[in-house]
């Protein structure tokens, strides 16, 4: 039986703005009604507050409270390069974080075209830690900017994390045909999209995500997923987009995420 | 005329619109108080949304009325499919010299293949694209850089190099794509320093996107360029002209040159007329 791995969730958050920490029951819940084995979890906070530690420290209590089923990526405010760079050794080699560096744009406003950008890709590449990117809103999330990263850093694996949503698919899969080094996650792209980047681009490549603890859970991961369960294509391509390619690019293991 | 003196605008527009629109005749007064020498014309926004044609025909006209001061640009909207490759072949035997796009105008991102039929048709021309740039969601950057890395062969200019949001985006565009060129309108004297400091002296082009731009500030601001004299004459008439394969400037050679294509332009009209 393959493993059904969610590659793009968040910590339900919002805690600095008087927000309560959400028990992980409620949120594996969301997942056991979906059918998902295993989810990808990224902060809310920290791509909002920008106190990346405490954030980090959070979403690693958050994942503990059920470590068979959720595993974090963590998060760090790209401007401060030598202080990233320690937090991300810290998340992976200390806490064991196994997710990519999940990064978001026009929320934490900075552009992929920025200096710091390419240390902090430096050090991701040492860790072997992908960066999984929130993608197509424009002007400074448009997927083939994003790309562009992937282009300057060919050992760094690029996760664009919303395939150019619903307006941009179209460079998305430009951008996964082009450079070997970029992985798609379908969470938000356009169902047409979705079929059209399924036939033409490497279904290795490819994950899916429901953005679960941001959008609403209910009925919203078993919409995620009926997109690629109806792909009018082979069992093995679909196994391999709901998990198996996840399972391949952060190591995880069917029983245990540590 | 020498190309150190010469000031030619790469980008405005003619033609009545819906939003803006300028007649030649005010074009050329307002060029001759400027010193601009020549202009390259493109028609107004209705024409290139969907009256592709009659805009064409529109430019057409001026180039052959004003050879010596105007160089014109055709635009087909690419939903139009065969059509508008004919279309712009048309123009092109006609008389015009590159092709003008807008992907927000005619709805489409720059990079979607709608649009590789008539990139093959411009490299079989051996003409330019001007895709005008800078306009979330679909006119940016780095998806006319996808385009120009799928089409090596093509050349393409990046109308108001990604003003106002792409700044950023631009050195990388030009770094990653060798056969893009940007077109300034709109840009800061910073602006063109920026993309001096970083090597792309010999891909910049100076256009004003009159009448949308105030063509006077356009020139304005390049006596506040930090650029050698010699830079500044590329920036201002010899890259462009090197991208359009040195095309004449001086009247003799052009009146020859256009005496011959306006007996070929005639015969293309009318062949037109014939055939509507």
């Amino acid at each position: 039986m393959n493993m059904i791995i969610d590659a793009h969730t968040h910590a339900p958050g919002y805690r600095n703005l008087g927000g309560r920490p959400t028990p992980a029951a409620d949120f594996v819940k969301a997942m056991d009604d979906a059918g998902i084995d295993v989810s990808l979890v990224y902060t809310i906070d920290g791509l909002i507050f920008q106190n990346f530690v405490e954030c980090n420290d959070q979403l690693h209590e958050f994942v503990q409270q059920a470590p068979d089923r959720l595993v974090a990526g963590p998060t760090v405010n790209p401007r401060y390069v030598e202080e990233s760079s320690a937090e991300l050794r810290r998340c992976r080699l200390n806490l064991g974080m196994k997710g990519p560096l999940k990064l978001h744009p026009w929320l934490q406003g900075i552009s992929t075209f920025e200096a710091y950008m390419d240390s902090i890709a430096e050090a991701c590449t040492e860790l072997d830690m992908p960066i999984i990117f929130h993608d197509g809103t424009p002007p400074y999330s448009g997927s083939l900017q994003i790309a562009n990263l992937a282009y300057r850093h060919p050992d760094l694996t690029v996760i664009l994390g919303h395939s150019g949503l619903r307006d941009t698919w179209l460079e998305a899969l430009a951008a996964v045909k082009r450079y070997p080094n970029i992985w798609l996650c379908f969470c938000g792209a356009a169902p047409y999209g979705i079929r059209k980047i399924v036939k033409e681009a490497d279904t290795s490549r490819l994950m899916f995500g429901t953005d679960n603890g941001f959008s609403s859970a209910r009925g919203g991961c078993e919409y995620r997923m009926a997109q690629i369960t109806s792909l009018a294509v082979s069992d093995e391509v679909k196994a391999a987009i709901l998990g198996g390619n996840a399972q391949r690019l952060f190591g995880l293991s069917p029983s245990a995420t540590r | 005329m020498q190309d150190g003196n010469t000031l030619i605008d790469a980008h405005c527009y003619i033609g009545a619109g819906f939003h803006y629109g300028q007649t030649p005749e005010a074009l050329l007064a307002q060029m001759a108080q400027l010193g601009i020498d020549r202009a390259v014309l493109a028609p107004a926004d209705r024409y290139i949304a969907v009256d592709n044609r009659e805009g064409n025909d529109l430019v057409l006209k001026a180039v052959a009325r004003w050879p010596d001061h105007f160089w014109g640009f055709a635009t087909v909207n690419p939903w139009y499919g065969q059509r508008a490759v004919q279309e712009f072949k048309r123009a092109i035997r006609a008389g015009l010299i590159g092709l003008n796009l807008d992907s927000v105008l005619q709805g489409y991102l720059i990079c979607d293949p709608l649009v590789h039929p008539l990139v093959e048709a411009a490299i079989e021309l051996d003409v330019p694209i001007y895709f005008s740039t800078g306009t979330p969601i679909n006119a940016q950057p780095m998806q006319l850089v996808e385009l120009a890395l799928a089409y090596p062969e093509g050349r393409f200019i990046m109308g108001h190099m990604g003003h106002a949001d792409f700044w950023i985006d631009v050195p990388y565009a030009l770094a990653q794509a060798p056969n893009i060129w940007a077109e300034l309108s709109y840009n800061l004297p910073s602006a063109v320093k920026r993309m001096l400091d970083a090597g792309f002296g010999e891909r910049l082009i100076f256009g004003s996107d009159a009448p949308k731009s105030n063509l006077a500030l356009e020139v304005m601001k390049i006596g506040y360029w930090d650029a050698t004299a010699a830079r500044k004459a590329d920036i201002l008439a010899g890259n462009l002209r090197r991208l359009l394969g040195q095309r004449p400037l001086s009247k003799t050679s052009a009146l020859s040159d256009l005496r011959e294509s306006g007996e070929t332009r005639a015969a293309a009209f009318d062949q037109d007329r014939s055939e509507r």
